[in-house]
């Protein structure tokens, strides 16, 4: 625009950059407040208010106080309780890291209709309900189960073996059930590397193992610590699986927490449970994310 | 460091049964800087993947100096390569970037701060070491790109339209800047492109494909004055095309027919060459901008030969010259450009004026029609 225009024409000058500063901020702010409100009323109401109230009501039962936590801590069987469930989520993390790498690797590597397939083979389990899957782990593992049938039959062992309700099972059951949620973010993370950095690395002088460790493993690691920390997150609250597979010799934290508000309707141990639950979960969060902040190099990266 | 031949024997490639590559045979020279001209999907990127070892031909051979690479894995072939988006790593800083071939090498740590710290001085990134990638320009990464693929001192470098993401200005310092490494380290350079005027400034020569085959292999000057097909003449350089009619040959000029008052002769058909046409053939006429004369027409009515008689349609300003396009009398082809220098005291045309343009037997080149031709 010409200098003439700018002095002869301000009004229009002024007009067309308020357009143009509100087209770059996107949304005006009521536009984006109505776009949110159903989200932020669903929260409110479906989430922090019962959540809320649970954790409060851990504190005035019977009266003000920490009564609750006391007892909690009173009580070695809680604490053994909470620890298994650390204890379990790791190892499942670890298990799936461990499984799920190559896969989700592979996933994004293999040409594309192998990879296609793979894809459905991780996305299937992911569209049947968790239960189905805990109940086929009980015809599997249980005492006449397909594994333990299998075994006596090949001679192998004279007496069934007691697989199901063991820690064991929980783990191979969870990792199972997790396993989508680890291979997602990895495969998204290793998809987005440029082939060419590969193939850089590889003129460069690399062979293909150290052009993995040095290039492409490092770049997939913000996927593989989303991944790890999803499906940590996920195992330190999982209800269903531990309950099925698990029994009561393995109990978890969401085990224990059910317990309390079906069987025993003691809500405020309940609520001191949750609340001992979500701390732990939310100071491990913020650890791992600081961790990882305070490592430069994928600051970059992600 | 000392460049090293390059030689392609008869290579192949097909993708699925369509054929990318075919009977493609070119020798590189030590030190040779050699550009791959062509257009979109002629097969440039598909070459060099096979120089690489990125791809593999299904026949031929690839050597690089007596070394026989053809299905030598990558990172065994001793051939540098700058890819077009750079392709530096985003978790390294510089340094890290252009270290990377000699960890890759068992270098000592003492020998590769050295020689990491000489390179970057080399590319002008003092400085940047700490840096990572995503904080540099694109001209800096550039820089990074090239020194990270000459760090460990290949025979060969192979660039794939390097400068493609950078804009004009950047684009020709770095143009001098990759001949000045180039010259001072005398590597082998095969440089993709598909800019002309790159290739045409850089190279020592240049290799023009298309479809997949070799077209014409040969330096700039050669390329420029004597294209070997209208596909060359077309692509390098600018050309004005005509649609004429052969009439006559003699003691190795000839003559061809324009329009109905318009003739020109040719004195650049070669011996033997001049058999493909004959007499009443249609043939395409390809004259560059900068060998026609325009002249004011004065006298009326008067044909002589070599003289065209047109129409000016429009005049551009391209800063030290002036194109002027030129309607020719009984030419449905579009207009002809005819560059002018813009200097004082030329004469300037405006548009409706006629004109005559007058041009040299020496500069009208004659191509056979259908064969070869892009149109
Ligand atoms: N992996 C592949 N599979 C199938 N076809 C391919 C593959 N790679 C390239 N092609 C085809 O081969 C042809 C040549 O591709 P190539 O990338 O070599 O062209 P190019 O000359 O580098 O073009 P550009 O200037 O656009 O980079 C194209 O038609 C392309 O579609
Ligand atoms: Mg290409």
């Amino acid at each position: 625009m010409t200098v003439t225009s700018t002095i002869a024409a301000p009004p229009i000058n002024a007009i067309n950059n308020r357009a143009r500063a509100s087209y770059a901020r996107g949304y005006s702010k009521t536009l984006s407040l109505m776009l949110i409100a159903p989200l932020v009323l669903l929260m409110g109401f479906g989430f922090l208010y019962p959540v809320g109230k649970l954790l409060i009501g851990s504190l005035f039962a019977p009266e003000f106080g920490l009564e609750q936590f006391r007892r909690l801590i009173r009580s070695p069987l809680y604490l053994t309780v909470l620890l298994r469930t650390f204890e379990i989520a790791f190892a499942v993390t670890i298990a799936s890291l461990f499984i799920g790498y190559p896969i989700a690797f592979a996933m994004a590597k293999l040409p594309r209709r192998w990879a296609a397939l793979t894809t459905v083979c991780v996305l299937i389990p992911l569209w049947t309900s968790t239960l189905v899957r805990s109940y086929a782990w009980i015809v599997l593992l249980q005492r006449k189960g397909v594994v333990n049938e299998l075994l006596l039959n090949l001679g192998w062992i004279t007496q069934p073996l007691r697989l199901i309700y063991t820690e064991g099972a929980v783990i191979m059951a969870m990792t199972h059930v997790l396993l989508p949620y680890m291979i997602l973010p990895i495969f998204a993370a290793v998809h987005a590397i440029p082939k060419e950095l590969g193939q850089a690395a590889r003129n460069l002088g690399a062979g293909g193992t150290s052009a993995f460790w040095r290039i492409m493993l490092p770049l997939s690691l913000p996927g593989v610590f989303a991944g790890c920390l999803m499906t940590f997150i996920l195992a330190l609250g999982f209800y269903v699986t531990p309950a099925l597979v698990g029994g009561p010799r393995t109990m978890l934290m969401a085990t224990l927490i059910g317990q309390q508000t079906t069987e025993t309707l003691d809500w405020a141990f309940a609520g001191a449970l949750s609340t001992v639950l979500l701390a732990a979960t939310l100071t491990f969060v913020i650890a791992f994310r600081k961790t990882l902040s305070l490592n430069r190099g994928f600051a970059g990266v992600a | 460091m000392h460049g090293e031949p390059i030689d392609i024997l008869q290579i192949e490639k097909t993708f699925g049964d369509k054929s990318v590559v075919s009977d493609v045979s070119l020798s590189v020279k030590a030190g040779e800087f050699l550009s791959l001209l062509g257009p979109s999907g002629s097969g440039k990127t598909t070459l060099l993947m096979m120089i690489a070892g990125f791809e593999f031909p299904n026949a031929g051979q690839i050597c690089v100096g007596s070394r026989d690479i053809t299905y030598l894995a990558p990172n065994r072939r001793a051939v540098g390569m700058v890819f077009q988006k750079y392709a530096l790593f985003p978790h390294m800083t510089v340094a890290q970037n252009v270290a990377f071939p000699l960890r890759m090498r068992s270098v000592t740590t003492k020998d590769i701060n050295r020689r990491v710290s000489e390179m970057i001085d080399l590319v002008q990134l003092t400085g940047f070491e700490g840096r990572y990638p995503q904080q540099l320009s694109g001209g800096q990464q550039q820089r990074v790109a090239v020194a990270r693929a000459l760090i460990a001192e290949p025979p060969v470098l192979l660039m794939d339209e390097p400068l493609s993401a950078l804009d004009k200005k950047l684009r020709e310092t770095m143009q001098i800047e990759i001949k000045r490494i180039q010259n001072r380290l005398g590597v082998t350079v095969v440089y993709v492109t598909h800019d002309q005027e790159e290739a045409l400034t850089m190279s020592d020569r240049i290799a023009v494909m298309s479809e997949g085959r070799l077209v014409q292999v040969g330096s700039p000057f050669d390329l420029y004055q004597r294209p070997a097909t209208s596909f060359v003449a077309e692509f390098v350089g600018k050309m004005n095309f005509l649609n004429g009619e052969y009439v006559e040959a003699e003691l190795g000029k000839c003559r061809v027919r324009i329009s109905e008052h318009a003739t020109l002769s040719s004195d650049l058909v070669a011996d033997g060459e001049s058999e493909q046409y004959r007499l009443g053939g249609r043939v395409r006429v390809a004259i560059r901008p900068e060998d026609i004369t325009i002249t004011r027409r004065f006298e009326f009515g008067h044909t002589t030969d070599n003289v065209l008689r047109g129409t000016v349609e429009a005049v551009i300003f391209l800063g030290q010259a002036h194109i002027i396009l030129v309607q020719i009398e009984g030419q449905g082809e579009a207009p002809v450009q005819v560059l002018v220098p813009s200097s004082i005291g030329h004469a300037t045309f405006v548009q409706g004026e006629t004109v005559d343009l007058v041009i040299a037997p020496s500069a009208v080149r004659l191509f056979p029609r259908g064969v070869g031709s892009v149109q």
